[in-house]
């Protein structure tokens, strides 16, 4: 119940934020032909995993992604802190 | 006609079923299968013996170890063809059973009553059932089997069976049930069960008929309680039941608490699964409403990602099938796979891999390690 209170509660602060934000969709033909060159696209890169283990890689990879990710969350989250006088933070 | 003898041996308050099949073969022998399994229905033991003439022409077959874990009732079936009886048996088949790791044997009992016992070594036996099941009202020419128990208070339990027609009379507490058991055996009785129990000295007998059970009687040694003083002591009993329920249920009081306590607690703190999918997928619409073109972007990539993630391992590269007949131009490429190793090579691509591997856990750490110094160096 508590931790369930925590998320609703970050969903809705994050709601709050975004509620500004309203960027379009893309549009279905170029989705269509992300799509198309990405299923061409997979199996040629696709070789390396013949030699390279995938499955340890993208966990490496996501686990640095979601580092990184986190870093610069919190200097954006700072960088807007920042910038409301009331708080005085330098 | 068939005549079905089981033995019930029950230490504990588990359960085992054995199933049994009797056949007669091209040689007039006579097998008897029995195979004996555990509550979770795992076979522990298995035998099959073949009888030509009323002689034992088989051994045991083998025999699988029983863990001490899976014992609990243990129960054996023999079923007689009473047709191939004149030629093959004279008489009624016994079984009986050791069990927890002591030799188990199956023996029968011809005409004779030379082979009426066996003896069954356990210390935490406490109650012994014998069942006699008739198919159909046979129970004038094969009356019900008796039971003879020595040394009852020690560990060592002999279990005797016998019918009328034996020529030995069996000598025994059990010749006064035998009496009673006749008299309240209904002409239609299919099965008759007989409990021994070695505690309290009580004996009861179920009496089944073709479809239900139609008469239970409990019996005591050598005397049998009946009218008033029986009904006393069945409120009696009743009482001592009702007292024993209230203990228990009082004694599992502490652990219903804990396991509600605990419950509470986990559904205090610990979201359940459901609720995680849902929290999920109201962030997936979230930010496919707010960020839409880019949110898109991002999920094809990842998805891209994925593919990559899966992709073969077989030494081979996958051409995508490509066509451009959709715009007016016929050409038409891929759809299928190149080997671009020899299968004979597989070896260098497990090396590879090993290596590949790490090397990437080595710039793991040292990514892991630029960043620790970024965060923590300011």
């Amino acid at each position: 119940m508590i931790i369930k209170l925590l998320l609703e509660l970050i969903f809705g602060v994050f709601s709050l934020l975004l509620l500004p934000i309203n960027l379009p969709a893309l549009p279905a033909t170029v989705a269509n032909y992300f799509s198309t060159a990405m299923q061409y696209l997979a199996p040629a890169v696709g070789i390396v995993a013949n030699f390279v283990p995938m499955p340890v890689v993208m966990t490496y990879f996501g686990i640095i992604l979601a580092i990184d990710v986190g870093i610069n969350l919190y200097k954006f989250i700072l960088w807007v802190i920042k910038k409301i006088p009331m708080l005085g933070i330098e | 006609m068939v005549c079905v003898l089981s033995l019930v041996v029950s230490s504990h308050s588990v359960s085992a079923v054995v199933t049994n099949i009797d056949r007669t073969d091209l040689n007039g022998n006579l097998w008897i299968t029995a195979s004996l399994r555990n509550k979770s229905n795992k076979l522990l033991d298995y035998i099959e013996t073949a009888y030509h003439d009323g002689v034992n022409i088989t051994e045991h077959s083998e025999v699988v170890p029983i863990a001490d874990s899976d014992i609990g009732q243990i129960r054996y079936e023999i079923a007689l063809s009473l047709a191939d009886k004149t030629k093959l048996f004279n008489d009624y088949t016994a079984v009986s059973v050791s069990i927890s790791g002591i030799t188990q044997h199956v023996d029968y009992m011809n005409s004779a009553g030379d082979l009426l016992s066996k003896n069954i070594e356990h210390t935490d036996v406490d109650e012994v059932l014998v069942h006699v099941i008739y198919t159909d009202n046979t129970r004038s020419q094969y009356t019900v089997t008796d039971c003879l128990f020595d040394d009852i208070s020690g560990a060592r339990i002999v279990l005797d069976f016998t019918s009328d027609k034996f020529e030995k009379p069996v000598q025994s507490i059990f010749v006064q049930l035998r009496t009673d058991l006749t008299k309240i055996l209904p002409s239609d009785a299919e099965q008759v069960t007989m409990q021994f129990s070695l505690h309290n000295s009580e004996v009861k007998i179920r009496v089944k008929s073709k479809s239900e059970f139609i008469e239970e009687e409990g019996l005591e040694e050598e005397k049998k309680q009946s009218g008033l003083l029986a009904t006393i002591s069945n409120k009696i009993q009743d009482v001592f039941d009702s007292i024993k329920n209230v203990v228990s249920a009082i004694l599992e009081l502490p652990k219903k608490i804990g396991d509600v306590l605990l419950e509470g607690i986990k559904n205090l703190f610990v979201p359940d699964s459901d609720y995680i999918v849902s929290y999920k997928d109201k962030w997936d619409e979230l930010l496919a409403d707010k960020f839409g073109a880019v949110y898109e972007v991002c999920n094809i990539v990842i998805e891209f990602f994925e593919q990559i993630q899966y992709s073969s391992t077989t030494r081979t590269i996958a051409f995508p099938k490509v066509s451009l007949a959709s715009a007016g131009i016929p050409f038409e490429f891929g759809g299928y796979d190149v080997k671009i190793i020899p299968d004979r090579f597989a070896s260098v691509q497990g090396s590879c891999m090993i290596i590949s591997g790490i090397a990437c856990t080595f710039l793991f750490v040292n990514g892991l390690r630029k960043r620790y110094d970024e965060i923590m160096g300011g």
